[in-house]
């Protein structure tokens, strides 16, 4: 047995391949014996068995057919060859057999010519139908059918042997005739039935309309375009020519006139004098074709419109050959130079700025408060000394020159003020910057202290009893000492 | 164990064959004989009124009994 249909039956079955084995042979058997019995056996949802001379066939079911052929399911036969045209020998031919008389000897070549001999007959008698046809009143297709029909029926009965087969034929033939020759009928009568075109006479309708426009018209319009041409030429090259201006034409140039001068006006706006010189002439010319058109005799007149026509002619050319100025130049140059101006001050303003963000600024000697840091002062040694004695005091101790060239000479037990002139943040800087004031005939030394938790290196300048007498110096010693000098209290911390 | 009956045998043996078949596989089925798939490509023929036509191609299951 296969493995692998048993093992696919035990699957399916959910038995052992044992079992799906046995079960197996037991239907293979009972198949066996169906064929025996019956002839044949059926399988469902597979197929029937049958038991033939060459030995056990097998008739596929319906749905494992058209499963196994889906490929190509819906797939007709192609005709390779046209049919066979239906010769009458073949029909007769035909008729015999379905008559059953297979094994009666036919006569197919008599029976062939009688009905050749026949159809050519029924084709006479449908042409003469038609002709019929052709000359009666348009009548329902049915009589002419029936006509026909007798006709073609006698030519049949007349043309038939006694031979059966050449009746059979003629009225297996008459039929198929008939219809012919009624369809033909059927369109005659189509062709009778059409309608005459419009445009004649006795149509019941009447006849077309005639239309809107007329040849004549287009006459009268050339003749017009002609003339005018005529005129134009005539003013342009005789100034002088005496013509008579129609009151058409005069009214046919006053509006231009005014038309091109008012189109001057808007384009020019710097030829003030050119359009003055056409509104004039324009002027002009409108009032000379004014009384023109009521008389249209005045020769004067005349000239003084060819003229103005002439000028403005002239004018067109000029301006057809120079550009038209506009206005739209000023409108230009005055936005332009509006952007020249703003952006010349956008530049100085931006200039002014950057000077003075970057300029430099002359070092500020620091401005502490007043109170910050400082012990109630001693007033006490101060007061008793007087303001200029504590500085002879000090230049006396100091016998070598009245100018001081080192630093100290202040005296911080005995207090009093002094005048900063500098703050540094190093000893170095403090002493380099007390240099310039060595030889002010005050001391000048360097005090130290301590502001916003940062030691300051000061250098004062001077020893005053007082703060009074410390801005007095300030303002003697002005020009010596540096803007921004202040006046400090002298501590022993210092 | 529920007993098969011969009814269920048929149809799943069925259903093995055509899965099998449709698959393009031959199945065997011992004591009986083959199942397979045959392709017939197109043929000219005649059809009842005598003219010819060409048959599409189809696939056909094909039997072979054991011998």
């Amino acid at each position: 047995m296969s493995a692998s249909l048993i093992e696919q039956l035990a699957a399916r079955l959910g038995i052992s391949p044992e079992e799906a084995e046995r079960s197996l042979q037991t239907l293979i058997a009972r198949l066996h014996e169906d064929l025996r019995t019956h002839g044949e056996t059926t399988i469902p949802g597979l197929g029937v068995f049958r038991r033939a001379r060459e030995g056990l066939t097998f008739e596929a079911a319906p749905a494992l057919e058209i499963a196994a052929n889906y490929r190509f399911a819906g797939m007709p036969a192609l005709p390779v060859s046209p049919e066979p045209e239906e010769r009458p020998g073949d029909v007769e031919e035909t008729e015999r057999v379905e008559a059953g008389s297979e094994d009666e000897p036919a006569a197919p070549e008599e029976g062939v010519a009688e009905a050749e001999e026949s159809v050519a007959e029924a084709e006479e008698s449908v042409a003469e139908a038609e002709e019929s046809v052709a000359e009666e009143a348009p009548s329902p297709s049915g009589e002419v059918g029936g006509e026909k029909e007798a006709l073609v029926k006698e030519d049949a009965t007349g043309a038939e042997e006694p031979d059966e087969a050449t009746e059979e034929t003629a009225e297996a033939e008459a039929p198929d005739l008939f219809e012919t020759v009624a369809f033909e009928a059927s369109l005659e009568d189509e062709e009778e039935v059409w309608e005459a075109p419009r445009d004649e006479a006795d149509h019941p309708l009447g006849p077309l309309p005639e239309p809107d426009f007329e040849e004549a018209d287009y006459d009268v319009v050339e003749e017009t375009v002609e003339e005018v041409e005529i005129v134009e030429e005539v003013e342009i090259v005789e100034e002088t020519a005496e013509t008579s201006v129609s009151e058409d034409e005069a009214k046919a140039e006053a509006p231009e006139v005014e038309d091109d001068a008012s189109i001057f006006n808007v384009i020019h706006f710097e030829d003030d004098e050119e359009v003055k010189a056409i509104d004039e002439s324009a002027g002009e010319a409108v009032d000379a074709a004014e009384p023109e058109a009521e008389e249209a005799t005045e020769p004067e007149a005349e000239e003084e419109a060819v003229s103005a026509s002439d000028e403005e002619i002239e004018t067109i050319k000029r301006a057809a050959m120079h550009p038209p100025r506009t206005p739209i130049r000023r409108d230009r140059a005055s936005r332009t130079g509006f952007f020249i101006v703003i952006g010349v001050l956008a530049v100085l303003t931006g200039a002014f700025f950057a000077y003075q963000m970057l300029k430099p600024r002359a070092e500020e000697p620091e401005t502490p408060a007043l109170t910050e840091d400082l012990p109630p002062a001693d007033t006490s040694a101060v007061s008793a000394l007087p303001p200029a004695d504590s500085a002879r005091a000090e230049a006396a101790a100091e016998p070598e020159s009245p100018v001081r060239r080192t630093l100290g000479g202040i005296d911080r037990n005995a207090g009093g003020w002094t005048v900063i002139v500098a703050s540094e943040t190093t000893p170095e800087a403090a002493e380099a910057a007390a240099q310039p004031y060595l030889d002010l005939d005050l001391p000048v030394d360097v005090l130290r202290g301590v502001s916003k938790g940062v030691t300051r290196y000061r250098v004062g300048v001077g020893q005053f009893a007082g703060q009074a007498e410390a801005e007095a110096a300030i303002r003697r010693l002005g020009d010596r000492l540096p803007p921004g000098a202040w006046p400090l209290r002298i501590t022993s911390r210092m | 164990m529920a007993q098969i009956s011969t009814e269920q045998v048929a149809n799943a043996l069925a259903d093995i064959v055509r899965d099998g078949v449709l698959e393009g596989r031959a199945v065997d089925v011992p004591g009986l004989g083959s199942f397979h798939l045959e392709h017939f490509p197109s043929r000219l023929s005649e059809d009842e009124n005598g003219c010819s036509v060409v048959l599409p191609p189809r696939d056909t299951v094909v039997f072979e009994a054991e011998q």
